[in-house]
Parts: C-alpha cells; sequence; structure tokens
C-alpha cells in the first residue's frame, strides 16, 4: 500500500502529468486533487498509527484538520495561487495527502453525529459552489476560461445530485427497512 | 486522562491551524478569489502607467504624457467580445455621464485600450466608438499596436487575458484610475457604477 502510494505521488508530481492536469480547470478540481487525496489515504492502509491512537483519539482533531484543508482548497484562489505561486504548489502537494492521511485515520473514530454534519456540511457546500460556478458571468479563476467554470460548476452539481440520491436512500430504505426489522 | 488531554490539545492545535491557513491563503480574509487579490495588490503597489504608444479612432498616436496633468480613467476590451465587454463598456458610459461635464476632458480623460491589435485597427475602433456615443476626444479608444509594449502594460496592470477557442479571449475586467503623474491609483467594480463615479468625483472634487 505505502509502496503504491509513494509511486502515485511520484506519478503525480512528474512534470508531464502535472502540467496537463492542471491545465484544464475540471482535472485540476477533480481529478489532481482527489489523486492527491488518495494518496494519503493510501499511505495510512490499514496500520494502526500508535502516535495518532493518542493524539486523535476521538477523530475530531484529524477530521477538523482535514476538513479545514478541503476547505481551503475549494477557495477559488487557492486553485489559481496554486498555478502561479511555487509556495502553494508545494503546499498543495503536501497538505492533500495529509487530508487523505488524517481522514482516513479519523473516520472510523468520529460519531454518527460527526459523521452526519460533514455529509450535510458537504452536501450544501457543494450546493453553493455549483451555484456559484454556473450562475457567475464573471471570471472567478483568472487563469482559466469562463466556459471550464461552468464544466466545475456542473460537476459540482452532479456530485450534490449523487450525494442527495444517497442521503435519500439512506433515509428511505435502508433506514425504514432497519426499522421494520 | 492524559489521552484526553492529549485529544484537547491536538483539537485547539487542528482549530488553530485551519483558521492559520485560511487567514494567509486570502491576505487575511480580504480576497477569496484571485481577482480581488490582484486588486488589493495593485492599489497598494500603485504601479506606473508604462511607455507605451497609444494609437486612437483617429489614428493619431501618443503615449501617456498626452495626458499629462489629467487623470485618466480606463477599462480594456476587444471590440469582436460579446459578453463581458460591451457591459463594461456599457457601465463606463454611464459613469462617463454621471461626472460633471466641467471636469470631462479638463481634469478626467476616458480611454478604452484595446488588447487586440490585429483586429482592432482605428477603423474599427472608430465604429466600437460610434456604437457606445463616446466622441473620440474626451472619452477615446485606442489599441496599442506594438505587442510587447501591450504585454508590457497589461502586465504592469495585471491585466490577465487568455486566448479561447472562440477567437476570442477570457479576461479580467474592471475600471483603472490612473492619476495626473501617470500612476495607477485605484481599480474599482466595474458593475457598481455608482461607486465609481462617487469615486471619480470625489477623487476630482479634492485635488481642486
Amino acid at each position: 500500500m505505502m509502496k503504491l502510494a509513494i509511486l502515485f505521488f511520484i506519478l503525480l508530481l512528474a512534470p508531464v502529468i502535472r502540467e496537463s492536469l492542471e491545465s484544464v480547470m475540471v482535472l485540476h478540481m477533480f481529478l489532481q486533487l482527489p489523486l492527491l487525496i488518495l494518496v494519503g489515504v493510501l499511505l495510512h492502509g490499514n496500520r494502526n498509527w500508535r502516535f495518532l491512537e493518542k493524539w486523535n483519539d476521538n477523530g475530531v482533531a484529524g477530521m477538523l484538520l482535514a476538513v479545514g484543508v478541503l476547505i481551503f482548497w475549494m477557495l477559488p484562489r487557492s486553485l489559481d495561487d496554486a498555478l502561479t505561486e511555487i509556495e502553494l504548489e508545494i503546499w498543495k502537494f503536501a497538505s492533500l495527502p495529509l487530508l487523505g492521511f488524517l481522514w482516513k485515520n479519523s473516520w472510523r473514530k468520529i460519531g454518527g453525529i460527526f459523521k452526519s454534519f460533514l455529509y450535510i456540511n458537504f452536501l450544501s457546500m457543494f450546493g453553493l459552489l455549483a451555484w456559484l460556478y454556473l450562475g457567475t458571468p464573471v471570471q472567478i479563476c483568472n487563469n482559466y476560461l469562463i466556459n471550464e467554470q461552468h464544466i466545475v460548476g456542473a460537476v459540482y452539481l452532479s456530485s450534490v445530485l449523487v450525494l442527495l440520491l444517497n442521503l435519500l436512500y439512506i433515509v428511505f430504505f435502508r433506514g425504514l427497512g432497519e426499522e421494520a426489522e | 486522562m492524559t489521552k484526553k488531554w492529549c485529544n484537547r490539545i491536538a483539537i485547539i492545535v487542528s482549530i488553530i491551524l485551519v483558521v492559520w491557513m485560511w487567514f494567509i491563503g486570502t491576505d487575511g480574509f480580504t480576497a477569496f478569489t484571485a481577482e480581488t487579490a490582484r486588486k488589493n495588490n495593485l492599489i497598494e503597489t500603485k504601479p506606473k502607467f508604462p511607455e507605451v504608444i497609444l494609437e486612437d479612432s483617429k489614428e493619431r498616436t501618443y503615449t501617456m504624457e498626452a495626458f499629462r496633468g489629467k487623470n485618466v480613467f480606463i477599462t480594456f476590451v476587444y471590440t469582436a467580445c460579446t459578453t463581458v465587454c460591451p457591459e463594461l463598456e456599457r457601465n463606463f458610459a454611464e459613469v462617463y455621464q454621471s461626472i460633471p461635464p466641467s471636469y470631462i476632458g479638463e481634469e478626467l480623460i476616458f480611454l478604452t485600450i484595446s488588447f487586440d491589435p490585429e483586429r482592432d485597427d482605428p477603423e474599427t475602433l472608430e465604429n466600437y466608438r460610434q456604437y457606445f456615443h463616446s466622441d473620440g476626444e474626451t472619452w477615446r479608444m485606442a489599441r496599442i499596436p506594438d505587442q510587447l509594449q501591450l504585454e508590457s502594460l497589461l502586465d504592469a496592470f495585471g491585466v490577465i487575458v487568455i486566448p479561447d477557442k472562440y477567437d476570442g479571449f477570457s479576461h479580467n475586467s474592471a475600471f483603472y484610475f490612473v492619476n495626473k503623474d501617470g500612476y495607477l491609483e485605484n481599480v474599482l467594480d466595474y458593475t457598481d457604477i455608482k461607486a465609481a463615479s462617487e469615486y471619480v468625483v470625489g477623487r476630482l472634487e479634492r485635488e481642486i
């Protein structure tokens, strides 16, 4: 797992792959960023990290940091600056694997209410971003064209729909089924 | 017991790290898009309008020296643009109309600069000028024929122009206020006509 993570990371760092992913907004946002998060998840694997057993016992601290990083990378500016400023590009390649790592470590530990909160929070946040990217006539990211913005908005909107359908399924089908039993 | 405390400390550290990261990334919660950051930075550094040769709709050529002693209010467009530019120029015209006539031409010149010199020759600019009822004197429309000079200006004023696949450009838009000495003094939101005209009038009144 760890070797796979490192291999993945090196591949993503390779100039050719890096530049081609970053040249298209939707690939940058919905392929490069998630893959970097995946690197962190793979790196964590199924090991019990002793250090985090002590410091991230209930998963709250790790989850807060992970969500904080995720929200940071959803700010339109972060994506723009990663293209023009090397510091932010480095931070991207460091913070996103960390996010994945912490997420993997924390998700099992946190309670149901926190999980539900995160779910609803991301549902509404993606909805807001979809509305922002689809609705605005102005260019939000200086380095990408407006029609690329619309594609990103559409992807956000589809992920909202998927999350919503999944939620409805959990509540009305699985939830009611379990209750009947 | 110690585990509980470790957890609490970790939570506090996490929150501090997150807030700090957001704070740094948005210049202290003031700029959430690169465009706002760009404007804030320009207003802070006040770059000089570079020495470039303009060619206007009446085929006259000059540099910004021609406007020395006058403030210049500027927009950047290309005439083939069908989306933002017409709106930008309509709003520009409204600001023009809202300025007391005694200032126009004396204290303040309006200038529309095209970043598409290949297509926007004086003849095209002349048509564009008439379309927006600019007089060609106190509101001039000009191109910068030399590509290198054009780029130096766009660079200095942070205008980002990306060619798209439909023979057009994606670009950021704003009103630029250049003072009597040729330094950029403010970058204004082109969608807020009232605020722009209040700023310009206030600025001119202070000077007299």
